[in-house]
């Protein structure tokens, strides 16, 4: 089998070698890769979807053993169906073997937003028939949990779909609109640090916000929105890194910090950090384990792979060169190739590389076929200003394309271990395995290099990480996984981090008292929250009251991580989109027009039905609905300061 | 109010060690891997029937009906403050642990001590050590545990939520010890047996209850 495969790769290698000759050829294979990196499909709520196939075990392990720039065919191998068939035209039947090992299992499908809608609760990817909801996060059984309700959910996701068939004209009509909000924000981005230095760009700009950002623009817009850009390029240049260096030390010490820009040093915080990073650990697996870049597919080792320092060395090279002629319509749809003009044998190479080493991270592969928000912010790993015309081009260059398409946002894998430290981070606080051990795998058995682990994982760990560092007082808390996992989805992983340092800190988010010692802000946010239902739904709170539903039953999951952990992401993100611009206002909103929504259902309900409706709720509800609810509910400013005000005072006189 | 004849229990214990599987087997018979950490807490709602031999009339078997209202809370350290909204009122605490992680069963006393302070009264105990189809990675030893549950004179029992062992035995447990109110006749009972079954299964109480 190894001698059949190694065959087989050389000569797939040949072939492209002589493709990348003939100018014809190339045009071929250009052609062939745009089409073939990924496969729209029509997903069940009638927007289009990612088909990438599971990568297949055995066929990854060949392609361990072959490293030199054939991997380009293998990648596409196990990507997709389109690039065997490439293959097939040179290699004829040696090609079956591997078809029979993908094809056991069924291939991933992805939403919008790049979660898996057909996995199951064991961790298979299932076929056709599985439930896949619309909006983002396929239901975790958690909150779908019994057969009864997957029924239910099922046939609602039918139905809906057959919603979506029959209104072609709605759905062409939103396309449109889409396009248009989509120029706008282009056009928007493009003269940035010129707007809204005057109110009324500001209220626009606000108005803009609350209608949603396009999901093609939503990472660079909210990198825009919370000066992002300035903190990575300019103030805060490479302290990211020193974190993620210091958090990956086994006794990672923030003292070596103090003195540098950016960095101010809080009082030490009585959290252990090894038992920080355990907390941190035990729940990167458990935050949006359906989304395509954190899942785990439980006999997943890419990481493993990264303990190989020549591997390593490599990859980083080569992405450090496919970042140089990174193409800059930012969407992989259009192969880099096309942009290599001179030298392209050389480059070529490069991108092979980088394929190769990509699909060794089943996470990743997928997302990286189309990032067009995200690979914005490519710029940014390269030189200190934002090259604003060029990023406009780029977003614009793909965004029509991903109209078509489907916009998964995520971030380029590879990208990352380009600007990471190479060496010292090497943690071997687990057991060596040797590697190619049958015996089946478990974490904890693996020497993990976290400074380079790539995927969702990787980003993820570091991020909190490096939060905890950067701010250990707060250290890490329960929550800001989701948060940072959401970032991770759309921005790059520096951007991800200083995202959440944002919203941690700045005005007018400041979430960072929710998750600080002794969680007191959520506290107070869980009282404000009370009263305004009081306030706004006193018809309802006397219900709740009646019934002993109590505001922390159901809502201490939405306000404490601002909707993330319970909701799916078409609600999420626009619940984010406005956060960022307007702050803590729009969480409340966004409680308050749930309940309004759900005020008749729920009147009829007891203590239980209601608990449990609460639990099916943000599967049923419209983000747009919701959303558009939300901004007509008269709350003001000052209700929330008075019934905080309220809340400190009745806490300082139970106190004295 | 809550309904006075549900029975309030309320999942404990660090992070990670296998609270909402445990709620999840229980309630749904399934294990999922793709559990997302638990913020706040999660509610679920279970009614079990269990079997009540008549001491005196020995042959005889009655069948109760009892509605859980379970309480799976976040584990974190930080979120201990927000727990007491969970435990208030609760009948029983399910306290678990993973076997194989010592932390996790250290921890078990502080949990001791913040239910003794801010629990409510006559709250039942029962610790739980989770993740016991992993024998091999074991850190806490059964007889350890065991110990120390006799010491705080409540039960214990080593479950595996994955591979559904004893799950549903924690919940007969702390339905058999409770107090007759909060249990109602399962449908086919008869009103009747309800005053006899009052006294006699009270004696049987302590005889299941092997460490109290």
């Amino acid at each position: 089998m190894r001698d059949r495969e190694n065959r087989f790769f050389s000569k797939a290698g040949r072939a492209f070698r002589n493709m990348k000759i003939g100018g014809d050829d190339r045009k071929r294979s250009n052609n062939s890769s745009t089409a073939n990196n990924h496969q729209e499909e029509d997903l069940p709520w009638g927007g289009k979807g990612l088909v990438v196939s599971a990568a297949n075990q055995d066929t990854k392990t060949n392609i361990e053993s072959n490293n030199n720039g054939d991997e380009i065919f293998s990648s596409n191998v196990t990507k997709d169906a389109k690039g065997k068939k490439i293959v097939d035209e040179y290699l004829g039947n040696s090609e079956r073997d591997l078809d029979a090992g993908t094809d056991k299992k069924n291939s991933k499908k992805l939403d919008e937003y790049g979660f898996i809608v057909n996995l199951d609760d064991t961790g298979n990817i299932r076929d056709e028939d599985s439930i896949a909801l619309p909006g983002g996060a396929y239901t975790p059984s958690s909150q779908y949990p019994d057969t009864n309700n997957i029924n239910r959910a099922r046939a609602k996701a039918i139905k809906k779909k057959k919603k979506a068939q029959n209104s072609k004209k709605e759905q062409k009509h939103l396309n449109k609109l889409y396009k248009r909000r989509e120029k706008k924000w282009i056009d928007m981005l493009e003269n940035w640090n010129g707007m809204f230095v005057t109110k009324p760009k500001e209220n626009k700009l606000r108005q803009r916000i609350r209608k949603g950002i396009p999901n093609s623009v939503r990472g660079e817009a909210w990198v825009r929105l919370a000066k992002v850009d300035k903190k990575v390029n300019r103030s805060h240049k490479g302290l990211y890194t020193k974190l993620v260096t210091i958090s990956c030390e086994k006794n990672g010490n923030s003292e070596d910090l103090v003195g540098l820009e950016g960095f101010e040093p809080n009082q030490e915080s009585s959290v252990d950090i090894s038992v920080m990073k355990e907390t941190i650990e035990r729940d990167l697996t458990r935050t949006f384990p359906r989304h395509n870049m954190f899942y785990d597919d439980g006999e997943d080792d890419s990481d493993e792979e990264y303990s190989d320092d020549d591997s390593i060395d490599k990859l980083s090279r080569n992405s450090e060169s496919f970042d140089s002629i990174s193409n800059p319509s930012g969407c992989e749809d259009e192969d880099p190739i096309n942009n290599v003009s001179s030298d392209g044998q050389e480059e070529v190479k490069d991108r092979s590389d980088h394929n190769g080493a990509t699909i060794n991270d089943t996470n990743d592969v997928p997302m990286n076929n189309n990032t067009p928000a995200t690979d914005e912010n490519k710029p940014t790993l390269q030189s200190d200003s934002y090259a604003t015309n060029e990023i406009a081009d780029s977003i614009q260059g793909c965004a029509t394309d991903c109209l078509n398409t489907v916009v998964v946002p995520a971030v380029l894998s590879v990208k990352e271990a380009s600007f990471l430290p190479m060496s010292d981070g090497v943690e071997v606080e687990y057991q060596t395995e040797i590697k190619g051990t049958s015996t089946p795998k478990r974490k904890k058995d693996k020497v993990i290099d976290f400074t380079k682990a790539e995927g969702g994982l990787g980003k993820l760990r570091r991020v909190l990480r490096a939060y905890s560092i950067y701010d250990s007082e707060v250290g890490y808390c329960q929550g800001m996984n989701f948060i940072a996992g959401m970032f991770i989805t759309y921005v790059n992983e520096e951007s991800a981090f200083w995202l959440l340092v944002h919203v941690m800190n700045e005005a007018p988010c400041t979430m960072r008292g929710l998750f600080g010692e002794g969680m007191t802000e959520a506290h107070q946010v869980l009282h404000v929250a009370d009263r305004l239902i009081s306030h706004f739904h006193p018809r309802l709170a006397r219900h709740f009251d009646k019934e002993g539903i109590h505001i922390s039953m159901f809502a201490t999951q939405w306000l404490l991580t601002i909707y993330t952990s319970s909701f799916p992401f078409d609600v999420v993100t626009r619940v984010w989109d406005a956060f960022l611009s307007e702050g803590w206002k729009v969480p409340y909103r966004v409680m308050l027009a749930l309940l309004e929504m759900s005020q008749p259902t729920l009147m009829r309900m007891n203590f239980e039905e209601i608990l449990n409706y609460f639990k099916e709720m943000p599967f049923e509800i419209d983000a747009n609905e919701i959303m558009e609810l939300s901004f007509k509910i008269p709350l003001k400013k000052k209700h929330i300061v008075k019934y905080a005000k309220d809340f400190d005072r009745k806490k300082n006189s139970g106190a004295s | 109010m809550e309904q006075s004849n549900a029975c309030k229990v309320v999942l404990l214990g660090n992070s990670g060690a296998g609270k909402s599987s445990i709620a999840q087997r229980f309630v749904y018979n399934k294990f999922n891997v793709y559990n997302e950490s638990t913020i706040g807490a999660s509610f679920f709602s279970k009614k079990i029937v269990i079997k009540i031999k008549n001491a005196i009339e020995s042959e005889e078997a009655t069948e109760r009906s009892v509605k859980f209202h379970v309480w799976d809370t976040a584990g974190q350290e930080k979120y201990h403050s927000l727990a007491p909204m969970y435990y208030r009122g609760a009948k029983a605490a399910i306290l678990v642990y993973d076997i194989c992680n010592k932390p996790s069963f250290d921890a078990l006393g502080s949990w001791f001590d913040r239910l003794k302070e801010f629990g409510p009264n006559n709250l039942q105990h029962i610790i739980v050590g989770n993740k016991c189809d992993l024998n091999d990675e074991r850190q806490v030893p059964r007889q350890e545990a065991e110990v120390y549950a006799l010491n705080m004179n409540c039960l214990y029992l080593e479950t595996s939520a994955r591979d559904n062992i004893n799950v549903e035995e924690i919940f007969q447990e702390i339905a058999r010890k409770l107090p007759e109110n909060a249990m109602e006749p399962s449908n086919n009972e008869a009103d009747a047996d309800l005053l006899r079954l009052d006294k006699s299964s009270r004696s049987i109480h302590d005889r299941i209850c092997c460490y109290s």
